[in-house]
């Protein structure tokens, strides 16, 4: 039985308003009868439900496909697979070139283009002339066989009034954060051809000021994994190779995003860190990493894997375009209860700009924390040798380095990997292929009568990694493992918090007046410093082959035993990379490492200030 | 005097009939219709025969059972936890906007986070805390100041996230009691009075609903996914089947009464499921507990009770189960049943090791629910009375009423009811401010009488439901009133009623004085003319009566003389007491 909602139809339901769209969207769907297969098969809703999406998206996919076949324009495969980017088109418009678009895509009947200026059809193209459409609008447009083309009209820096420092700006959104026109698949077999039929709100943001989506990229199935491996679009490669000419990791989860920023193919890209996600690939391809305070960007619209740790971060070739984007997503958001309230951004600021802590951005020199724990034997020499000479390089500029012990850091991993499977497995238990999403051919519940409808769906839809996960955070949850496991690794977060307050000379915002009196002795023999200064790895990209299938998990873990801790104490960290001069006359010699800067809670601007100090440097050993 | 029912309210007000519980074995009458067409095709018994050969049967079968439960209730003590989920009357789901409903379109009132879509967080919403801090208070329960919100999980298709969002740790109300009288309808053996405690109320979403179209397709509406529901778990303290029906059915008056819910069982809107355990008495404590009380026998829970008949059938058949089973020597699994309405036995849904192991995880999306001193005594001022204060303040004595007319006065049609018997009293006191108590108490009783029984009397009969602009409350009090002042007798009384009732709009008084029918008190000369007349119809009674002392036949005499007195005038007593002294003498 096949309901007749066709495309257009269900772009205009789920074009309005987010809650009404899905009413009416669910609607139709009611409509249709839903079916057992046999005594235990399926739901004919979900099957129906993906019916629609596969319309739509092999209309979208093949649209993608003719582009990396017959345009080659600006596309760059990367990384085997499905790399990151969809429609990226950035050249000047001409008559010429929509028609010789048009000519390659005559099967289109939904395009996006962006084009330079606001005058798409003219010879001054470039000018951005408001009389004929201005940044942002959507034009509807006939070709010559019918059927419509639609042409996003955006302005760039060259247009008289943009309307932000990202106006014109392409931006890479990772494949875990809900897009209305593009798939959102979180790199899963189970929502392959899933579009979600609302924007996230940082999307929603970023268009509003005039940024445009250059695609989504590729990561981690959703977000678990730090090699961006676990992917069912394939692995993510690294622009760097390593001496031998061997593909590296490009680090994960948002690998496609940092590799996106590393190609230039965006001004900046969105990732999603919940344990080092954004941090990681940013220092394995060498580019700017920043995960901000939790809380501060809205989450409505990321796909959740553990929501008490997963932060928005965003990545850039430098820290300015992250600052850029930051400024415009570090806004409230009402429809994400975990976002922080307008009242307590104001009482954040205005703790902020009390003198002794306005002062740190401005005139006084900063004291630079160095955790003694993280001197691990693991740290490969390139590493320490980094971290040093960033120590030496700020210290030189007038800042003084204090050693600084966060002694709870050695169970911080542990706990995150109790911590952040349990959320998973409670999050991804809504992945049964009945509403949305993909579901198993045939007859679910491996042939037992009283079976779940949706274990061979589950089975199939979820990779490897993210069956590993959902079974620890079961485990951990069940009734007898939940007090050795979940609750003893809440302790050790609660303990990795109390650390890093110790340590910090600023009070955490939101603790300030409680533990003013309490914490007061304590605070006067702390080490009282600015920020922290580590590696946010220990060790260079390892090579794809040693982390992909086959090797142990628990090696990957290890790579997040650095940025773990800020994430379960949900303080704002940056990843700058730093070049270690191997010799003046061998330059490709040179070592790249990512450089860490953790701050107390709504220290967000010090720490990319901070980054910013040592972003980039190349530096003598 | 049978009490009439208005049709559309179908409650169960007073105590349910015991049900009929019986073994198949003993079992005659199990399908009676069947049975019937038989008999009569083959042994054609009369039918009057058969009718009392059952009728029969069934008492002693009754006693019979009656003896056992008797003889087991000796041996055994059954205890019985109750967990009720009420869907509250709120206009929004629990952690969305979209609006609530039970009759709209299939899956038109969802939004995303209902859906579960990928991406989307819960939004509290706030207004749905009134109706349950309303029924925590109404539960004498202590309100939290602070709780929170955890996941249960267990996969099924109507549990979209596959969560439920509940408060398994921290609810928002503790520690409160429901008391139990006997007008209630408690097991005669717990006396006039049960307190049962309530250990925690907690707010949790509901599922969707699903409609099964057997064998092979299921709907499913979205609809109901995250209405938001109390659950409210009593301490297992409750010893006979009948005191935990009647427990379910006075938790539904309370939370209708307070306004948290809008439909009870009948409509779906409450669901019931119960712990049931059995310990031989005289024996050393069990080993079991649960909810804080130890000592226990192994429970098992039935789930999803939807009528108080059924919660008692279920917890009687699944007490007689474990007993047969005990008794032949066998073991009590922990396990969970269900029940059909109709059966005779628990079923087995699923064992322990079966058991779902839900992995309560706090709600990482939900801030805690944080609950101020002001709104809870600014709901406890405007809660209204309890349906127990109304009682006694009915049968005290202000009202004067029996507790019979007491409580479907108060049940009747969401209070309106009585509503309009307050109206008719007040109106009354206005007539007559400086009445004697003993007078006053007669007329709300007679007023009690009048709104229930002769005004319910005639609503049955018309088949229309209540509206307390159908009778206005002026004309019913005028008209009890001149009935208790004798200026109309109690049949013109009925009938002016009737009049009123077919939209007669003219005041009582004005009716009464244009139709003439006011009593004109005959004199006594027209009482002994009028007794002579009728007592010379039949002169041998009269010798009978004299004689053979067969007063009885006296009221065929009264009879005649209402019937041929002039309308309206002849007053039953003073009749009596002419005739009585004509036949007998004075006396």
């Amino acid at each position: 039985m096949h309901d007749t909602l066709s495309h257009s139809e269900a772009r205009a339901d789920l074009s309005g308003e987010d809650e009404r769209a899905t009413i009416a969207y669910m609607r139709r769907i009611a409509q249709v009868q839903q079916r057992y297969e046999g005594n235990f098969g399926y739901m004919g809703l979900a099957q129906h439900g993906s019916n629609i999406f596969d319309d739509r998206n092999a209309q979208k996919w093949n649209i993608f496909r003719s582009s990396y076949t017959s345009l080659a324009v600006h596309f760059y495969n990367i990384v085997g697979g499905r790399s990151f980017v969809m429609n990226y088109f950035r050249f000047e418009f001409t008559t010429t070139t929509i028609a010789t678009l048009i000519t390659v895509l005559p099967m289109a009947n939904a395009w996006i283009f962006s084009t330079t200026a606001g005058q798409w059809d003219g010879e001054n193209n470039r000018r951005c002339t408001k009389a004929s459409s201005s940044a942002g609008e959507i034009i509807d447009w006939e070709n010559e066989w019918g059927s419509d083309c639609t042409l996003r009209v955006y302005s760039d820096s060259k247009c008289r009034n943009p309307k932000s420092a990202v106006d014109g700006r392409l931006i890479s959104i990772k494949d875990n954060i809900c897009t209305r026109d593009l798939p959102t698949t979180c790199a899963s077999g189970i929502l392959d051809k899933f579009t979600s039929p609302f924007n996230a709100t940082i999307v929603d943001q970023l268009e509003a000021a005039g940024a445009v989506v250059a695609g989504k990229t590729n990561l981690d199935e959703f977000g678990m994994g730090s090699h961006s491996v676990h992917s069912r679009f394939g692995a993510v490669k690294n622009l760097r190779r390593d001496a031998d000419g061997r593909d590296l990791s490009a680090g994960g989860s948002s690998g496609g995003s940092a590799v996106a920023v590393a190609a230039d193919q965006c001004y900046a890209a969105l990732g999603t860190d919940t344990g080092g996600s954004v941090r990681l690939p940013a220092a394995y391809t060498g580019t700017v990493g920043f995960k901000p305070s939790y809380g501060l960007l809205s989450r409505w619209g990321v796909v959740a894997y553990a929501n008490s740790l997963d932060t928005v971060g965003i990545l850039g070739k430098k820290t300015s375009s992250v600052r850029d984007v930051f400024s415009i997503l570090n806004k409230h958001d009402a429809r994400d209860p975990t976002n922080i309230t307008s009242s307590s951004r104001s009482r954040i600021l205005s703790h902020l700009q009390a003198p002794r802590l306005a002062s740190r951005l401005t005139s006084s020199p900063l004291r630079i924390g160095v955790p003694l724990e993280y001197n691990i034997s693991e740290l490969t020499p390139s590493v320490r040798q980094a971290w040093l000479l960033s120590l030496a390089h700020l210290q030189e500029q007038g800042h003084t380095i204090h050693p600084v012990s966060l002694p709870a850091t050695k169970h911080a991993l542990s706990a995150y990997y109790v911590l952040a499977p349990a959320e998973a497995s409670s999050n991804l238990a809504k992945y049964d292929g009945v509403r949305y999403g993909t579901r198993s051919d045939g007859p679910d519940s491996d042939g037992q009568p009283d079976g779940y409808l949706y274990a061979n769906t589950r089975g199939n839809g979820f990779g490897a990694e993210v069956q590993r996960r959902i079974l620890l955070g079961t485990f951990s949850l069940s009734a007898d493992a939940m007090d050795n496991y979940f609750i003893q690794a809440q302790r050790v977060r609660r303990l990795v918090q109390q650390d890093f307050n110790a340590v910090f000379a600023a009070a955490h915002p939101f603790a300030a007046a409680a533990a003013s009196d309490a914490s007061g002795i304590d605070r006067s023999t702390a080490a009282d410093v600015d920020v922290i200064v580590c590696p946010t790895a220990p060790s260079p990209p390892p090579r794809l082959s040693d982390v992909s299938a086959g090797s142990s998990p628990l090696d990957a873990y290890v790579n997040d035993v650095f940025t773990v801790p800020a994430s379960l104490a949900g303080l704002p960290a940056i990843s700058v990379p730093v070049t270690v001069a191997e010799s003046e006359q061998n330059p490709d010699a040179d070592e790249v490492a990512g450089i860490q800067v953790i701050g107390q809670y709504g220290d967000d601007e010090l720490v990319m200030k901070v980054g910013e100090l040592l972003e980039g440097r190349r530096l003598d050993g | 005097m049978l009490r009439p029912w208005p049709s559309g309210a179908v409650r169960v007000l007073c105590r349910v009939n015991r049900p009929f519980l019986a073994r198949p074995q003993v079992n005659p009458a199990r399908f009676p219709s069947t049975r019937s067409l038989q008999s009569a095709a083959t042994d054609r018994v009369p039918l009057r025969k058969q009718l009392k050969q059952e009728a029969k049967a069934l008492k002693a079968q009754k006693k019979l059972r009656k003896e056992s439960e008797e003889a087991s209730r000796q041996d055994w003590e059954l205890t019985v936890g109750v967990e009720i989920h009420a869907q509250l009357d709120t206009e929004a789901k629990l952690f969305s906007r979209a609006p609530t409903s039970t009759s709209d379109t299939p899956n038109s009132n969802v939004a995303l986070f209902d859906l579960a879509f990928p991406g989307s967080q819960p939004e509290f919403q706030a207004a749905t805390l009134l109706p349950a801090l309303r029924a925590a208070i109404a539960l004498n329960c202590q309100i939290q100041p602070v709780s929170r919100f955890d996941r249960k999980h267990y996969f099924y298709q109507d549990q979209p996230a596959g969560y439920q969002i509940t408060q398994y740790y921290e609810p928002f109300a503790r520690n409160g009691y429901v008391d139990l009288f006997d007008y209630d309808g408690i097991a005669p053996e717990d006396g006039d009075r049960v307190r049962v405690d309530i250990k925690q109320v907690q707010l949790e979403q509901d599922t969707a609903k699903s409609q099964e179209y057997p064998p092979a397709t299921q709907l499913l509406d979205f609809n109901r996914v995250s209405h938001p529901l109390i659950e409210i778990i009593t301490m297992p303290q409750i010893h006979t089947p009948a005191t935990a029906a009647a427990c379910v059915r006075k938790l539904q008056a309370i939370l209708q009464a307070c306004g948290a819910v809008t439909t009870g069982m009948e409509m779906g809107g409450l669901r019931a499921d119960v712990n049931v355990s059995i310990r031989r008495r005289g024996e050393a404590p069990g080993q079991h507990q649960y909810d804080g009380i130890g000592g226990l026998g192994q429970r098992t829970e039935i789930k999803n009770l939807s009528s108080f008949k059924a919660v008692e059938d279920a917890i009687l058949a699944e007490k007689n189960r474990q007993i047969a089973v005990l008794e032949s020597g066998g073991v009590i699994e922990g396990e969970t049943r269900g029940w059909t309405i109709g059966s005779t036995e628990t079923r087995r849904l699923r064992g322990k090791e079966g058991a779902v192991d839900y992995r309560y995880m706090p709600d990482p999306d939900i801030p805690p629910l944080v609950i101020g001193e002001d709104l809870i005594s600014s709901l406890t001022e405007s809660l209204p009375t309890s349906p127990d204060s109304l009682v006694t303040q009915l049968t005290g004595p202000e009202y004067g009423l029996s507790i019979e007319d007491a409580k479907p006065l108060i049940e009747l049609d969401d209070g309106a009811r009585l509503e309009y018997y307050q109206d008719v009293v007040d109106i009354l006191q206005s007539l007559h401010p400086d009445q004697d108590p003993q007078t006053h108490a007669a007329l709300t009783r007679m007023a009690g009488n009048w709104v229930l029984h002769e005004l319910g009397g005639l609503l049955t009969k018309a088949d229309r439901a209540w509206d307390d602009t159908i009778v206005p409350a002026r004309a019913l009090a005028d008209l009890v009133d001149h009935l208790q002042q004798k200026r109309i007798t109690g049949s013109i009384a009925k009938q002016v009623l009737a009049a009123v009732f077919d939209g007669d709009r003219r005041p009582v008084p004005q009716l009464l004085k244009e139709d003439n029918l006011l009593l004109r008190p005959m004199s006594r000369e027209e009482y002994v003319a009028l007794a002579e007349t009728v007592l010379a119809q039949r002169p041998e009674m009269v010798e009978q009566i004299r004689s053979k002392g067969q007063l009885g036949k006296m009221g065929w005499f009264l009879g005649q003389m209402m019937r041929l007195g002039e309308k309206g005038r002849v007053e039953a007593p003073k009749a009596q007491e002419v005739l009585q002294e004509l036949i007998l003498g004075k006396q």
